[in-house]
């Protein structure tokens, strides 16, 4: 019956939004490839910064919207997020999309583990992680200098349980000159299930060194600076800090090192 | 004895050699030379002002009294000067032309600072330029 009622009010979100935009479609595009150094140590205990791969990052960067379908790349944070939309209703000043989107990073502690020049006693022998992709709604509000979204996401995971997140972010961009400077801060909600699939120990995984952990639900709070500099017409700097602190449930997890990161990006963008 | 293909292709030969050789020599000179130092400014997205700091040279072969014009405003002028530098706030969001006249008002040399955009997309819909 919920699937039936999501179904029928994206059939008729969709006829809305495609007869007030018809004038506008058309298609656009636009292409970057990026690469550049990074500092992002690992949330987990016992993964290092051993290799100078673990400190280059190569990015690339696609926005292609026709019609209401778009790719977009998060354009206002310092790391790069894509989203695979479509658009329910877009007006002057907010708009609602229903998205694809990979809201958690996935980790494997065998591959993980050959490429650590050490043993990996608190991730060893623990099963695979997948990527947390789902569906979302997002809602945006924007303004010239000023962006807002919320997700309520799904994700699909190989629990098949309630995996709820909900992100909210905000951005505002304060032009300097030929920089563009971004300050932005969100939170992120993840439901219990979510918690112990990542960061959990099931039954069969504990040992000695490692207790069960079935942990409630959780948060994480961000908060970033990054700017831009063009250096061409083809070519721009790209550098940011982002801060990040995860709540007591993530960080008691006997997988986990710190309740909070620091990462940070020096790189450089070619847009095509 | 060339048969008259060879001649053809000898005539061709000696055209295209004479043209490189015309086109590859340096342009001569004017007796008066206006540069601007960078010639180009490139903001983030179409649109946007371009902020710069461009340094401006110019000098002529006879001493005389000049003016420098931005957009046909005169920025400053010069007594009985032969060449002159000098460092200007550029902020535009549209190419910008320097003219150099003389005391009869002659138009002396010219030189454009072009303004560019890194993302030129325009977009019909709002929020493009958001994400």
């Amino acid at each position: 019956m919920r699937n039936k009622l999501l179904i029928l009010l994206l059939i008729l979100f969709s006829t809305y939004s495609v007869a007030e935009n018809a004038e506008e479609d058309q298609f656009q595009w636009e292409i970057m490839i990026g690469s550049g150094l990074i500092y992002n140590p690992s949330l987990f205990k016992d993964i290092k910064i051993e290799s100078v791969f673990d400190i280059i990052e190569f990015s690339l960067l696609i926005d292609i919207s026709y019609h209401n379908f778009f790719i977009h790349t998060d354009r206002r944070r310092a790391k790069d997020l894509g989203v695979i939309g479509y658009q329910l209703i877009e007006e002057d000043d907010w708009a609602l999309d229903f998205i694809y989107k990979n809201y958690v990073l996935g980790y494997d502690p065998a591959s993980i583990e050959r490429y650590q020049d050490h043993p990996l006693t608190a991730l060893k022998d623990l099963d695979e992680r997948n990527h947390g992709a789902g569906t979302a709604i997002r809602y945006t509000k924007y303004d010239d200098n000023v962006l807002f979204t919320l997700d309520l996401a799904k994700l699909f995971l190989d629990n098949n349980n309630n995996n709820i997140l909900l992100e909210s972010y905000y951005s505002y961009r304060q032009p300097y000159r030929n920089w563009d400077i971004y300050f932005g801060g969100g939170i992120t909600y993840y439901s219990a299930d979510i918690i112990s699939y990542y960061y959990g120990v099931a039954e069969h995984e504990a040992n000695n060194d490692r207790q069960v952990y079935r942990p409630g639900a959780g948060f994480k709070l961000e908060f970033e600076v990054f700017a831009q500099y063009p250096l061409s017409q083809s070519w721009y700097l790209n550098t940011g800090i982002t801060q990040i602190i995860f709540s007591k449930n993530i960080s008691d997890s006997p997988l986990v090192r710190t309740n909070n990161l620091t990462q940070v990006r020096l790189g450089l963008r070619y847009v095509f | 004895m060339y048969s008259s293909q060879n001649k053809i292709l000898l005539w061709l030969s000696l055209v295209i050699f004479f043209s490189s050789a015309i086109m590859a020599k340096p342009l001569k000179q004017g007796p008066t030379l206006l540069a601007a130092i960078p010639t180009q400014c490139i903001a983030l997205h179409q649109g946007r002002k371009c902020f710069a700091k461009i340094k401006i040279n110019w000098q002529t072969k006879i001493p005389d009294n000049y003016c420098l014009y931005q957009q046909g405003i005169i920025i400053k002028c010069w007594k009985k000067s032969q060449q002159a530098q000098l460092t200007l706030d550029f902020e535009s969001n549209e190419s910008i032309s320097f003219v150099l006249k003389d005391q009869a008002n002659h138009v002396m040399a010219q030189t454009t600072v072009i303004v560019g955009w890194l993302h030129k997309t325009k977009a019909k819909k709002r929020r493009w330029r958001l994400f």
